[in-house]
């Protein structure tokens, strides 16, 4: 009896340990690593403030251009405010275009790129990301354009005979001739927008991709336009689908590690931070 | 002709105005910096010798080849790894912008300075002023009224060419008009009210320095 007293004592207090090393450790990761660690973190704590390059992109970073207020929201933003909180330093701005998001990143002159980016190969040899979300492609068209009457699908949206426009810097770049090798593609510079809607009300391109989640809101905010694939399947799209997340300069493993810790520990947050933006969208 | 929405720019219109100041500041900084580069190069070109010149020529001339857009990107991206210290989109806006209109500056301080005749110049010299005392009491004054209808231009200029910095995403009028529109996706409110705040910055510049030079010129003849 007393033994076996002792051996459920001893495995429980082989679990208590287990569980306060488990514990322990999952502290550790998010806990900002100690001096002479990371060159970065030591640059930023040194500096007084965390660099974050970034360009309004709903639901994940929505600029707010009413003048007053928090610059952003959304994931991106709760994000960049939490890494600032930890390190005990302010958060900086540095504004970016579609076309400097990511190389400003070997520039030195951000920290980190909190600029919503879809992950891609070419993305990945030169930067880390620490995903938080994921997205996939739409195309959408002005409803009235007779060369989409007959587009059923967006396979049918892969013939010479249609335009097709996205912002240089973006995914659709590099994917969209892989995808669609018979359509005339035509890269445009970044407006700040979701998509080039401008290129479509001008009629200069027939259709244009945009992310299935930003869909809804262009829908409500500019009639007329038609969607591929059609209907909720927007929602739904396979298109490009990448994960989405912010990204840091390689060669730092210790502070992309300590980002990816710091995500995992308020990812609730996060999500439910996407989920609200699109919700009140 | 599309229906017209103003709640976009109305909603916006804080965010649209620091945009403005941006604007207004960037241009005013560039223009100082080109309005020293201008008297520096102007001036030695003038009067600092055949080596000056052609050394100095020699940046007026590639400032002159190289288009605003090239000289903004590459102050951003590799003029930070020439100097080894990063510039924020500001800074590196004033450095571009001022060092590509620095050199049309120039060449317009030069003309004003050349202007002048060379017998003014003598004359400061034989009564004992050192060369830079007759350039900047006898020679500047009279070259500057010369000068003041093409330094508006430049002015104008300034401004108009800060909205090519939003391509380093420079949060001026531009950019930011930019913004909304993508935020809004009302881009013919918005890109016809950032054309008109524009006309309405350079215009009254035109015509105020005009205005100015009609009745400071009698003080440039000589």
């Amino acid at each position: 009896m007393q033994r076996r007293n002792f051996l459920a004592s001893a495995a429980l207090s082989a679990l208590l340990v287990l569980g306060l090393m488990t514990g322990q450790a999952m502290a550790d990761s998010t806990d900002v690593p100690a001096p002479g660690k990371s060159k970065k973190i030591d640059a930023i704590k040194a500096r007084g403030s965390l660099k974050a390059a970034a360009i309004g992109e709903f639901p994940w970073l929505p600029e707010n251009t009413s003048g007053s207020g928090a610059q952003f929201s959304g994931p991106a933003w709760v994000l960049a405010n939490e890494y600032a909180k930890r390190l005990g330093v302010k958060l900086e701005i540095v504004p970016v275009s579609h076309e400097t998001k990511v190389p400003i990143l070997a520039t030195g002159e951000a920290d980190i790129s909190i600029a919503p980016l879809s992950v891609t190969p070419q993305r990945e040899k030169v930067v880390d990301f620490i995903v938080y979300s994921k997205s996939s492609l739409c195309f959408f068209g002005l409803a009235d354009n007779p060369k989409l009457k007959s587009v059923k699908s967006v396979d049918d949206l892969n013939s010479p005979s249609i335009t097709m426009a996205y912002f240089t810097g973006t995914p659709p770049e590099t994917w969209a001739p892989t995808r669609f090798p018979k359509a005339n593609l035509k890269g445009v510079a970044g407006s700040g927008a979701n998509a080039p809607v401008e290129e479509i009300l001008a009629k200069r391109a027939d259709v244009a991709p945009i992310d299935n989640v930003a869909w809804p809101d262009l829908s409500k905010k500019v009639p007329g336009l038609i969607v591929f694939p059609p209907g909720d399947g927007c929602l739904q799209s396979n298109e490009m689908a990448t994960g989405v997340g912010l990204a840091v300069d390689k060669g730092d493993p210790v502070f992309r590690d300590w980002l990816q810790a710091v995500y995992q520990s308020i990812k609730d947050q996060v999500t439910a931070e996407e989920l609200r933006l699109l919700k009140s969208s | 002709m599309p229906s017209v929405v103003l709640s976009p720019i109305t909603g916006s219109w804080q965010f649209l105005l620091q945009a403005l100041w941006t604007t207004v500041v960037l241009s005013a900084l560039s223009m100082a910096l080109a309005f020293a580069i201008g008297v520096v190069v102007g001036a030695l070109r003038t009067y600092g010798g055949r080596l000056l010149d052609f050394t100095l020529g020699f940046y007026v001339d590639s400032m002159r080849a190289i288009p605003l857009l090239v000289v903004l990107v590459w102050t951003f991206f590799a003029f930070p790894l020439v100097i080894g210290h990063s510039l924020n989109v500001m800074t590196a806006g004033v450095i571009g912008l001022g060092t590509h209109l620095g050199a049309y500056m120039a060449e317009t301080i030069r003309a004003g300075l050349t202007s002048v005749r060379r017998g003014q110049m003598w004359a400061a010299l034989a009564l004992g002023m050192s060369r830079v005392q007759a350039i900047r009491t006898i020679i500047l004054p009279q070259a500057l009224v010369r000068m003041l209808p093409a330094l508006g231009s430049l002015f104008v200029f300034a401004v108009k060419d800060s909205a090519i910095a939003s391509v380093i995403a420079v949060p001026e009028l531009l950019r930011q008009t930019q913004v909304v529109a993508g935020n809004t996706f009302r881009p013919f409110e918005l890109y016809t009210a950032a054309m008109l705040v524009y006309f309405l910055l350079c215009f009254p510049v035109a015509r105020g320095v005009d205005r100015i030079y009609r009745r400071l010129a009698h003080l440039g003849s000589s």
